[in-house]
């Protein structure tokens, strides 16, 4: 129900053109509890998507653009002398809100993407000893440009792996681009003018909900015999770690959840295994030369391991 | 990369084979010179007196002249005397030489010398008919000569120039001159061959080999010229045990690279097949397991919903050839069947859905079964 809202709105609406799939993976993402790591060149309606979503959800959305010169303070905050009290006064970073746009994260420096990243694990902050809890829903959407390699501090895979999902978004059709261009104008005062559908409330409830929906245990098996297959595939160097297993277990909660139900069935987990694992699979360098991609080998696992039977 | 690794495997495994093989069949060489006789060590000296009697024997046109003159029949006997007690030629083999220069030997002791029982049947027979009758037609002796020169790659070279002096002495005592001549002239050539072959093996490497001489005999009326029959030093020839594949029979060679081959070939286009082959078997596994009678996948312990499903499954699959693959989930499979069952579809995907429900949503079955039941029977009656 609350997809198909945000769907009617955004997509059926033609607000944001060609990327609900992208919408209703971010909104998952926020339902599962994790972090999204969005790729995708400039210009692809990033920004717009998520300031969209916070609106629909009525959520705060906040914005960072990382450059190599941003400290950590800057994110999370710090105390400021107020001269006038003669105290210290906590400003709170822009961490500090439910939904986070981090805008190119590689470019941040190795010590700015730490301390985000430690904030997004544990769902705190500590500033001068004193320690903050983030408000629920948190949600970072830290962004990435696959071409600029100048200048960038790519993320290694152990922080790669504190994301959820990878979303690769691009382009959109040539039609969708026309629409976008005939309706540029009317499309931006549309998201501009959105309105909550639900209360920061609601969906603290249905994160609570998602956690109950159920899960065969043979769909943990499947589960695992996915992510334990991506280790034994030949064209993978390291593939997923238990991690991985519970985020696509949690991912596919939110799916199900999504959908209208409440358990999981193996398309949950076929559809969600995807972008759960393509950032967290190291491939060998031989194949990565010949253009072999995670998303090829996650295809070829889902293509081998058998579905739960009877 | 692959390529490269199995070719160099495929000529490594060749060539093991082919020595292993070699040294089977082939006969055993002397360790330390392969393809080599024994060489022993020489003494110089005595080898070259014994290449130059070989030298002196060359210059002769025939046997007989050794035999008519004295004095050259004395040297040599001189000659062979010393090789004899240098240890170049075996004691056997001076007995012999020293019986065929003298000239003075019965043809009975003659005979009796030869160690091939079949040779000495022959000229027994042929010497006993001489005896008996005061002659031998030639026809008969012709037939005797054609059978010892049947026999010798078998014989000893002392044998096989004794039995030609035996036939010499036969031919001339029926006045078979130009056969006689000739079996003088092989003789001379057995006589050298004799002495050459102990020069050879006691030849050092840096020495040079005598070169092998063709015969060159023709007896009018030989139905095969003497000279096929090859006689010819036997200077050792080198070989490579290694490569020597043409010592292996060839249905066993053929057997032999083809069970290398096979296994090469299967394991260059098994990444290949093998996928193939699974998705094959996986389709007939989940043919097998549906078609079998009592189902094995519908137990006691199964839901009737989930039951009527895979029998659905299995009705559906018959009448519209997809089969479901174990990779395939219930909602992909009924996506795939949706254009081929037509308006049947909808029976199928209310059973698909009571499945989905009971068996993962945890639902009770006697919450859907009327309905699952009733589409059941709807689909099955339809098709």
């Amino acid at each position: 129900m609350l997809f198909k809202t945000i769907e009617d709105r955004l997509i059926s609406s033609e607000i944001l053109i060609e990327k609900d799939r992208e919408i209703k993976l971010i909104v998952t993402c926020l339902l599962a509890r994790g972090h999204v790591l969005l790729e995708g060149v400039p210009g692809v309606a990033k920004t717009s998507m998520a300031k969209a979503i916070a609106k629909l959800l009525n959520l705060e959305f906040r914005r960072i653009q990382m450059t190599p010169d941003l400290m950590p303070l800057d994110i999370i905050g710090f105390y400021i002398y107020d001269q006038k009290t003669g105290e210290f006064r906590l400003k709170k970073g822009p961490i500090f809100t439910n939904i986070l746009l981090a805008d190119e994260i590689n470019r941040a420096s190795p010590r700015t993407q730490s301390a985000l990243l430690e904030a997004m694990q544990e769902r705190q902050v500590t500033i001068e000893g004193n320690t903050f809890k983030l408000e629920e829903p948190f949600i970072v959407i830290a962004t990435q440009n696959p071409i600029e390699m100048e200048g960038t501090f790519p993320l290694p895979e152990a922080q790669l792996d504190r994301f959820l999902i990878k979303i690769e978004t691009g382009y959109p059709s040539p039609k969708g681009f026309r629409d976008l261009l005939r309706r540029i104008d009317e499309i931006e005062e549309a998201i501009e003018g959105l309105k909550p559908i639900v209360s920061r409330e609601d969906v603290i409830i249905a994160m609570e909900e998602v956690k109950r929906v159920r899960v065969d245990d043979s769909i943990i098996d499947y589960i695992a015999s996915i992510v334990e297959a991506t280790r034994r595939h030949p064209v993978v160097k390291l593939g997923g770690s238990p991690r991985a297993g519970i985020a696509i277990l949690r991912l596919a909660r939110a799916w199900a959840y999504l959908e209208g139900r409440n358990y999981v069935i193996p398309d949950d987990v076929k559809t969600v295994a995807e972008p759960t694992l393509i950032h967290r699979l190291i491939l060998k360098p031989e194949y990565e030369i010949e253009g072999i991609t995670a998303s090829q080998v996650v295809r070829d696992v889902l293509s081998q391991v058998p579905v739960p039977k009877p | 990369m692959k390529l490269i690794a199995i070719s160099t495997l495929l000529i490594l495994v060749l060539l093991s084979i082919s020595s292993t093989l070699t040294h089977l069949y082939a006969e055993s060489w002397s360790r330390h010179t392969p393809g080599f006789p024994d060489i022993e060590s020489a003494d110089t000296e005595s080898l070259s007196y014994l290449l130059d009697l070989l030298k002196r024997l060359e210059n002769l046109g025939s046997l007989n002249q050794v035999q008519e003159s004295s004095e050259l029949r004395s040297s040599i006997e001189e000659s062979v005397e010393r090789l004899s007690r240098a240890g170049v030629l075996k004691r056997e083999e001076v007995a012999v030489i020293r019986k065929i220069l003298t000239n003075r030997t019965s043809l009975n002791e003659l005979i009796n010398t030869i160690r091939d029982a079949r040779v000495r049947y022959l000229l027994t027979r042929l010497a006993d008919h001489y005896n008996r009758y005061g002659y031998v037609p030639y026809e008969y002796l012709k037939a005797v000569i054609s059978a010892i020169k049947s026999l010798h790659d078998e014989l000893d070279p002392e044998d096989y120039l004794l039995a030609l002096e035996v036939l010499k002495r036969i031919a001339n005592v029926i006045g078979a001159r130009e056969t006689a001549t000739a079996l003088d002239r092989e003789a001379l050539k057995a006589l050298r061959d004799i002495l050459a072959s102990n020069h050879n093996q006691k030849l050092p490497p840096r020495i040079p080999q005598i070169l092998n001489m063709a015969p060159n005999i023709s007896i009018p009326q030989f139905e095969t010229p003497l000279s096929e029959l090859g006689l010819s030093f036997n200077i050792p020839t080198v070989t490579f045990p290694e490569l020597a594949l043409s010592s292996i029979p060839l249905p066993l060679l053929l057997l032999l690279l083809l069970s290398i081959a096979i296994p090469i070939a299967l394991y260059i286009a098994m990444p290949k097949i093998l996928p193939a082959m699974k998705r094959v078997l996986r389709s007939l596994r989940t043919s097998l397991t549906l078609h079998r009678g009592g189902l094995t996948i519908a137990s006691e312990r199964m839901s009737r919903v989930v039951e009527l499903y895979w029998y659905a499954v299995e009705r559906v699959s018959r009448v519209t050839g997809v089969v479901k693959r174990d990779v395939e989930t219930h909602r992909e499979y009924l996506k795939a069947v949706k254009e081929r069952l037509g308006s049947l579809h909808m029976h199928f995907e209310e059973v698909t859905q009571g499945y989905e429900v009971v068996r993962f949503g945890g639902v009770d079955e006697s919450k859907v079964i009327e309905r699952v039941e009733r589409s059941y029977r709807e689909l099955v009656h339809s098709l």
